[in-house]
């Protein structure tokens, strides 16, 4: 027994220190963006660069199920938008509450009869087909209740523009987000996506779309995500855009090229984390075409969404990431360690299935072999601390620097106070939080993996 | 155990250390960026305290040492665009064209290979800034930077310098891209004033590639109208649906009478785009003869041939409100502004 714990805890060992180095790689690689985000602030201004006919026409994406609260706020913010040309679809996806009944009310909606072709398969019956008699630029689509991916789907079938965005229905933009967007795509060669940033909506003001006091909310659920979605976009991200783009961009804001997504046979209605897959799917399209390309992201344009506020709602959304993101990475299996495949198979792909995605197994794995050395009596407090260091130190040390540069570069949020209560929850997130999203983790990855061999039989 | 204490003791030390740097890193940055703009803000009151001693007309303008010395073409941009607002007048026209022909254009070609596609843009945009002949080399580099901002840019430098290998080029790289970069290219010629119809028609002549000619269609339609000399029937049955749209606007454009019967029958073709454009050109003719086919589009499957459809007929005087009224659609309850879907096409 004492030797297959040892043996484990050397893997596991090996393990996080060659996790950590990817992390700061990753790290190192995140710094020349924040390098680009202060010179581009002198140059971002493309309304002054272009003439206001040049610009590419943008269709805004909303789906929205039972989004009652929140839609208005969220389409709002889209029209007080900079940019000119700009469409705005919604997609009521089978709200059982009033979300249409409230758009029909505010925008003057008038049902008409459209045939909506069928360029990529959509599964959900369409109920109606709703313009604005305010002659805005809203289009509403009802349909039945198929989930996200099929919205977006249907809203690709009536996009007439060259870029679409897709946007969460409880999501608030900044009034440069889009130009933002469009910026990073004028500056890059063949940019078939750009990702944006997304922040944390809950413990901010908002009036009418508009985000009058941008504040972290001090209540521990809200506060813990806050920190982990600013290690997400402030240094992942853009640790991977230096590298040559990352597998991950946020569903709540992201800017596609409209013919790129129809070519990949539009979003995958079997995944909930259709953001995940699309962009794997467009990676893995165009390097087996060989074709250039870029996918990329810019912390200019940001948006702010709102995240579950209960356990139970973060449960659930926790498990539905994991086993989506594992069922995206297994259908894209053949990019791993295919040279074929560039960077992305060579790096990125292995990074994100064996890091991020199978990464839980391992920290499992650790905790576990924790408690079995101590009820065995063969527990090495050694090996432990230097684990546990491991563990706790690098993801503390990763993020607090990320929270010192947020605050010097980007800060978007008002509040002084707000940094040390950022850091007080970076020192303590590994304490208990992190232990639950393992095992909710875990949980999404062996129920998966059951499924997927009785399913097999 | 003493080795893992350690360890986690150096680790910790490390950690800090690693934060500590990585911050003192971003506020340097920062500094560097703050003292970069006051650095600049200073160069641009040089420039413009030199420039304004020459201001008096008996002045005779020197594009003095200092002024290469400074090698911003950045900050000579800025100064140039406020001068042009604020000081008008032939003698600063004068002092202009020498500053741009002097100090300008010798930076901008040193700038065109530069990393920094920043630095690119402003050699771009300093060639946008006054016709400079001899420069098709640097131009055509423009055209065929990776940056799409700087190809936009080298565009309208084509156009302003008008050099027949850049012209080519262009013409080239919108043939090949797709409908949302054409977009953008081809709106640099909605700028232009000068009519280089003549040099299309030309290619027009000459090109057997159906994109080629597609663009050239597209690019003459923002060209005042010239009589058609060449056969156009092969374009307008072509099977590439680009040359065929393109082809159909601009008969459209500049053959009235040959275009009615032409746009009429492109009502029945099975591409909503195609019956989209014919009934938007169908509009623009005021073809009053078209009125019963384009009523018959207001039961169209694609809501935007519909849409366009409606807000054609609306514009046709009495003939058109009364085909809309008998369909059964009430002009006043669609949202005309719908309609500006259709000014992309």
């Amino acid at each position: 027994m004492t030797a297959i714990v040892n043996s484990l805890n050397w893997i596991i060992l090996w393990y996080l220190i060659a996790l950590s180095f990817c992390y700061v790689v990753l790290l190192a690689a995140s710094i020349p963006d924040i390098f680009y985000r202060f010179a581009e602030s002198e140059t971002g201004d493309i309304k002054k660069i272009l003439h206001i006919k040049a610009l590419r026409p943008v269709t805004v994406i909303i789906s929205a199920h039972n989004e009652e609260n929140n839609i208005l706020d969220t389409i709002y913010s889209v029209f007080k938008n900079t940019y000119p040309e700009m469409h705005i679809i919604v997609v009521n996806d089978g709200s059982t509450d009033n979300t249409l009944t409230i758009l029909k009310k505010t925008f003057n909606l008038i049902k008409i009869n459209n045939l909506i072709p069928q360029i990529v398969t959509t599964k959900g019956k369409i109920k109606g087909y709703y313009i604005s008699h305010y002659g805005i630029k809203l289009t509403v689509i009802d349909k039945e209740n198929t989930g996200k991916s099929d919205s977006l789907n249907t809203a690709l079938n009536t996009c007439r523009t060259p870029l679409f965005i897709t946007l969460d229905a409880d999501s608030v933009l900044e009034p440069d987000a889009i130009v933002n967007a469009i910026f990073y795509m004028m500056t890059h060669e063949n940019t078939l996506a750009v990702g944006g940033a997304v922040y944390i909506l809950n413990g901010c003001t908002v009036k009418n779309g508009e985000i009058i006091e941008k504040k972290m909310d001090r209540r521990p659920l809200y506060a813990l995500q806050t920190c982990e979605y600013m290690r997400s976009f402030l240094f992942s991200r853009s640790g991977w855009n230096m590298l040559g783009g990352g597998l991950s961009y946020a569903g709540a804001f992201t800017l596609f090229n409209h013919r790129a997504v129809i070519d990949v046979g539009g979003f995958d209605t079997e995944n909930l984390a259709q953001d995940f897959e699309i962009i794997t799917h467009l990676h893995e399209y165009m390097r087996q075409k060989k074709k250039p390309y870029t996918i990329g992201y810019t912390a200019a344009a940001v948006a702010w969404t709102d995240v579950p506020g209960t356990m139970k709602e973060l449960w659930k959304q926790r498990i539905n990431w994991q086993r989506d993101t594992l069922r995206s990475m297994l259908l894209h299996v053949r990019m791993l360690f295919n040279p074929r495949y560039g960077i992305i198979g060579m790096f990125t792909y292995p990074f994100f299935l064996f890091g991020e995605t199978l990464g839980v197994v391992v920290e499992f794995t650790a905790y576990f072999l924790v408690v079995l050395s101590w009820y065995y009596g063969i527990l090495d407090t050694y090996w432990a601390i230097l684990l546990f260091v491991i563990c706790w130190g690098f993801v503390t040390f990763l993020t607090m620097a990320t929270a010192f540069m947020s605050f010097v570069t980007y800060n978007k949020y008002h509040r002084l106070s707000d940094l040390p209560l950022l850091l007080l929850v970076v020192l303590t997130e590994s304490f208990g939080y992190r232990q639950l999203l393992v095992l909710c983790r875990i949980k999404a990855t062996v129920s998966y993996f059951i499924k997927k061999l009785l399913f097999w039989k | 155990m003493n080795f893992g204490y350690h360890f986690a003791e150096d680790f910790i030390i490390f950690g800090f250390a690693f934060i500590a740097l990585i911050t003192l890193f971003t506020f340097l940055l920062k500094i560097y960026f703050f003292i970069e703009k006051k650095i600049k803000n200073k160069k641009k009151l040089k420039i413009k305290h030199y420039l304004m001693r020459f201001m008096h007309p008996q002045q005779k303008f020197s594009t003095k040492r200092f002024l290469y010395r400074l090698k911003r073409l950045d900050i000579f941009l800025q100064v140039i665009n406020e001068f042009d607002t604020t000081i008008p007048g032939k003698h600063w026209e004068e002092m202009r064209s020498k500053l741009i022909t002097d100090v300008m254009i010798p930076l901008a070609k040193k700038a065109i290979n530069s990393f920094s596609w920043y630095t690119r843009y402003y050699a771009a945009q300093t060639f946008c800034l006054m016709p400079a002949p001899g420069n098709d080399h640097y131009l055509i580099k423009l055209l065929n930077d990776s940056v799409p901002l700087i190809n936009l840019r080298g565009a309208e430098a084509a156009l302003l310098n008008f050099s027949e290998p850049a012209m080519n080029r262009l013409v080239a790289r919108i043939a090949s891209e797709d409908w949302g970069k054409q977009i953008i290219d081809l709106s640099v010629f909605d700028y232009d004033k000068i009519d280089k119809g003549n040099f299309f028609e030309k290619k027009l002549r000459s090109s057997k590639d159906p994109m080629i000619r597609a663009v050239c269609y597209e690019i003459m339609l923002r060209y005042p109208q010239r009589r058609i000399q060449w056969d156009i029937t092969p374009d307008v049955t072509s099977s590439n649906i680009d040359l065929k749209i393109a082809a159909i606007k601009y008969i459209a454009y500049v053959d009235r009478e040959a275009a009615i019967p032409l746009l009429i029958e492109s009502l029945k073709n099975p591409l909503w785009k195609i019956r989209l454009i014919a009934i938007h050109r169908l509009g623009m003719l005021h073809a009053d003869s078209a009125i019963p086919q384009i009523a018959a589009c207001l039961d169209d499957s694609d809501l935007w041939v519909k849409m366009s459809a409606i807000e054609v007929l609306k514009n046709m005087g009495k003939e058109g409100d009364k085909a809309l009224r008998s369909s059964g659609i009430a002009p006043e309850q669609i949202a005309s502004d719908v309609i500006q879907f259709n000014t992309w096409w």
